[in-house]
Order: structure tokens, then sequence, then C-alpha cells
């Protein structure tokens, strides 16, 4: 079987390919119109970005398809989850942190034409449980309970790197983004017996000198919110059979050496992924779920980090379909077979020409993590295929993405106006408005790269 | 498979001991450089940084200034030393910089 990739490329030179319009054009080749009747609620999902980065997506894109939906008589709302660390660098770890950033980030019902909710409530504790027998390591899942109440869902990504995940795309976007807290200790296998970071993290408590030996001991205590890690007079203790990996303390101990994380820890997770995307979308419902990919900024690094560096490879294009294997591996495809950035991680990484894989080596956080984890278990549990038919869309007018307020004529428009209220000072200087040089010497300041040769 | 920024270290370490060899009583200052950056490098050998992707850039950079310098002191021309020192020491500083891994977070 072959799912269809709707791709419109990212170049704009006109209305209609600016990148707002394309996303559109591809909603509507994608048939994500049909899918959406009067009176149903939409959940718009996104990644509101943490503070300080600057590589999520833009709210324009959220606000035209919020727009596009109540056109078609549904009721939007964009919305985000909890995440999962308490560290300090972790600004959405509950809806208080999340709506604070979000807002900074530019959305909020003001600037999105409808709300922007939190869909796992307050401490992230507010779900719905989904069976999953056909998971590949999951066999239940905690989806976001306003996501699992929708109707219908359009999955709105910005497909880029991530430092567990490898890439981040669609899969990402729901198999963490729409798991509430439970749900996200779930899939990055906290107190799992093989994969938790318990059971498979190396732990060298001999690198840690103890309330004697380490300046800084209290916050290696401090930074577990569920009490697991003890500071001796000389060394460290940890119950790692309760470790829920949160990883609250990521920095803290693997910057000291106390830890080494592990790299089965991660590539559970990356299946796990693929797992609770597909009972994300068995929440919803089955043809329920709409995925559009904005592969621009493509960073290393996630949205959830506090910056966001040079794109490792140029801005590729929108893409749309009801397959997310498809589209991550339509996206990931472009990625391989772009050219490197100047100046980014994958000039450092050396990765820089068009076939070689990027992000397996600019993105995670360990060497070794394989790009494809993800989407390979998607074709496995039946979420979706590694085989697809990029569909090219043309262009097309977009009347419903103009500027709307007023489409009358400029001339009809302003003409009486100025009639009362002129902006140009016609009565001054005998009609030339203003008081300015006759001629100057403009060959003076407009130099030119051939001039110095 | 040894990780990148392991090997790098390693590299460093073994050019600062020859650059070391070759300086004779010459260039204390710098010499002073050089041990402080195997010390470090022998210590952080034992953390979880030098196995991550995020360590393998700021090793790259450190390790081009190990083998420039190299070149030089093998060539007998030290007029450049002290720039390609200091750049050293500043990529060092970098190195570490990284190594405390601020910002770094998984959700
Ligand atoms: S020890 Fe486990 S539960 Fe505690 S902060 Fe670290 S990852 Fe979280």
């Amino acid at each position: 079987m072959t799912s269809k990739v709707y791709y419109m490329d990212a170049r704009s030179n006109s209305p209609q390919t600016s990148l707002v319009s394309k996303m559109i054009t591809v909603f509507e080749a994608a048939g994500f119109d049909k899918l959406i009747k009067p009176g149903d609620v939409v959940a718009i999902k996104l990644h509101c970005g943490e503070w300080n980065n600057t590589g999520y997506l833009r709210p324009v894109y959220a606000r035209t398809i919020a727009d596009k939906v109540k056109s078609l008589g549904g009721r939007p709302f964009v919305c985000d989850t909890t995440t999962q660390p308490y560290n300090p660098y972790a600004t959405r770890c509950t809806a208080l942190d999340l709506m604070v950033t979000a807002e900074r980030n530019g959305y909020s019902s003001a600037t999105l034409g409808c709300p922007f909710i939190c869909a796992d409530g307050f401490l992230g504790m507010d779900d719905y449980r989904v069976d999953l027998p056909e998971g590949y390591i999951l066999k239940e899942a905690y989806i976001a309970q306003a996501i699992a109440a929708a109707d219908v869902m359009i999955v709105l990504t910005h497909f880029k790197g991530h430092a567990l995940g490898v890439i981040g795309g669609s899969l990402k976007n729901l198999g963490i983004g729409a798991q509430s807290k439970r749900g996200k200790f779930n899939v990055h296998m906290g107190c799992h017996p093989t994969y938790g970071l318990g059971s498979s993290a190396i732990f060298h408590p001999e690198n840690c000198k103890g309330r004697k030996g380490e300046e800084d001991w209290q916050i290696l205590e401090d930074c577990c919110p569920y009490g697991l890690i003890h500071v001796t007079e000389d060394s460290i203790e940890w119950e790692r059979e309760k470790c829920v990996n949160c990883l609250s303390c990521l920095r803290p101990m693997i910057s000291r050496g106390i830890w080494e994380l592990s790299e089965d820890n991660f590539n559970a997770t990356n299946a796990a992924i693929a797992d609770a995307c597909l009972a994300t979308v068995k929440a919803v419902g089955p043809g329920k779920v709409a995925f559009i990919n904005m592969a621009i900024d493509i960073s290393k690094g996630c949205d959830c980090i506090c910056f966001a560096d040079v794109p490792i490879v140029p801005n590729l294009g929108v893409f749309a379909g009801y397959d997310p294997v498809a589209l991550d591996k339509a996206c990931l495809d472009k990625v391989v077979e772009a050219e490197g950035v100047q100046g980014s991680t994958a000039e450092e990484m050396e990765v820089m020409e068009s076939g070689v894989r990027k992000f397996e080596s600019c993105s995670p956080l360990m060497a070794g993590l394989s790009e494809e984890a993800q989407l390979n278990t998607g074709e496995i549990i039946g979420l979706g295929t590694l085989s697809y038919e990029l569909v090219p869309v043309d262009e097309k007018e977009m009347t419903d993405v103009a500027f709307p307020p007023d489409p009358r004529p400029v001339g009809v428009r302003f003409r009486r106006l100025f009639k009362k209220l002129q902006p140009f000072p016609y009565d001054r200087y005998e009609g030339k408005g203003y008081n300015r040089e006759e001629k100057v010497d403009l060959e003076r300041v407009n130099t030119h790269f051939d001039d110095k040769k | 498979m040894t990780a990148k920024g392991i090997e790098n270290s390693e590299t460093i370490i073994e050019s600062c001991k020859l650059i070391i060899a070759g300086l004779d009583s010459q260039e204390a200052e710098g010499k002073e450089v050089l041990q402080s950056a195997i010390d470090i490098l022998e210590d952080m050998k034992e953390k979880f940084f030098l196995k991550t992707n995020l360590a393998i850039p700021p090793t790259n950079a450190c390790k081009k200034d190990v083998i420039e310098l190299q070149l030089i002191v093998e060539g007998g021309d030290l007029s450049r030393f002290p720039e390609l020192i200091d750049r050293f020491r500043g990529n060092m500083e970098k190195l570490l910089k990284h190594a405390k891994m601020e910002g770094v977070i998984i959700t």
C-alpha cells in the first residue's frame, strides 16, 4: 500500500505562494475540508515552543487553519500539553507555565481567533486511557483529554530534529505531544523493568564526592521531584527502581558524570512514540486525524529547547496527508536529499552533502540512534506506511487567506477620506510637500561590487 | 565504537604531550595551558559529556588548534605560537562551558 503525501516546495514569490497560502492549498488538496462537519469540535495540535525558542511555528499558521475550520462550520481550539520534566529549562510543565509561555510566544485567543488550551489539565493529569494490543512496546496509552474529546484533529507539525527522537515530526507531535503527563512517563519508559532509566542507566556514585566534597550538592537532591536522590557524606544514593524517567535531574547528573543515559532507553522510547501516536489516532477516531508538516526552519533541536540554532538544511516545503508515517518519511527523505547549510551543525558534523543523513549526526544527544526508528515502528504496528507517493500541488488563487477587512480598490476606499484627511502635505513648498535638496550625487552612495574592481 | 568526542580528546591529549616535549624550556606559559588541557580532558573522559554528540563540535575545534600547534613546533618557527595557544585556550574554555550542558532538556 502506498500513501499519498501532498506537497508544495518552500519557495514564495507571490501571494499564492506564501507559506500560509501553500499550507491551505495542501490542506484542501488532501481533502481535509471534507473532514469537518458543521458543529465539529476540532483540535489543532501543535508545539507552541519553549521560552526563548525561536524556531517554533509562527501563530499565523494555526490562526489560518482555525479560520478555515470556522468557515466550514467547525469549532476549533489550538492546544499543546504539559511537558514531562520539571527542570529550570522546562517552561511548559504545568498548565500555568504552558499558558504563560504560549502567550509570550504569540499563542492566545487574541491571535488565534479561537481558544488556546492546555489539553491535559493543570498538572497534566486529565487524560483518556486507550488499550493498545497492537502496540510494539506499549499496550496502553494515556491521551490528553481535550484531544481525545475532539471530533476531528488537525496535527500541525514543525518538522525538525530532536535530541531523543532524532526527528520531531508528526509522530512525535502526537506520540509525545498528545500524551498526558502520565502518558509521557509511559512513553519514556518510566519504571520499565528493561528500558527504564532506573534499569538501564549506568550509575557512577564514585563521581560524586558527597556533602563533604561537592560544593553545590544540594541541587542533586533538590532536582528530583520524587525525592529519589540522596547525597551522603561522601557519595550519592539513587532509588533507581522508583525512577519515573521524568528527566528533571538530567543536567545535574550527566554533566557531573553521575549517570550515563542508555541507548536502550532512547531506542525504546522512539519505538513507543509510534505506539502512542497510534493510540492518539484511535482515541480521536481513524480517518478523523489530518496531518500537516511544515518543513521550515529545520533546526537540529526541537522547539522544546530554549533556543534555536541555524537550520541544518534550507526550508523544504509543506506536506499534508492522512498517514503520519508517510508524511514524516517524505520530509526525512527531503532532508537527506538537501545540502546542509553553511555555518550550521551540519557543517560542524561534516554532513553537508546531498544524500547523507543529517539528523542522526546533528540532533540526538547520543550517537548511534536511528532517524528511522519511529517510522519503522509505525509501519510495523499499522499506523502507516513508509511507501508514499509525493503529489505535487499547484498553486491557486487564495481568496480566503487574503487580507479581509475592505475588499474595495484603494482608490475607492481612500479618495473620499483623503479629501478630509490628506496625509501628503501638498500645501507646503509649492505642492512639493517637503524641504529637500533638488539634486544630489547619488552615485557617491550607491557603490557596487563592480566599483572595487 | 569509541565516541567521537572521546576520540578527539585522546588526540588532543597526545598532541599536547608532544608539543610540551617539543618546547623544551621555552614558552612556560603555553606549556601550562597545554598541561591544564591534558588534566581537564583526562578528568572529563570519566564523564558522560564526551560520549554525547554535543561534545563533537567543541572538541573538533580544540583538536584543530593542537594539530596546528604541533605543526609549528615541529617546524621550529614559533612566531605564531602565542596567537595559536590563545585560540586553543579560548576553545578549551568553550568546551568546558559546553560540558556544563546548560539548557539541555528532553521533553
Ligand atoms: S531520579 Fe528519576 S524521577 Fe528523579 S528526577 Fe531523575 S529521572 Fe526524575
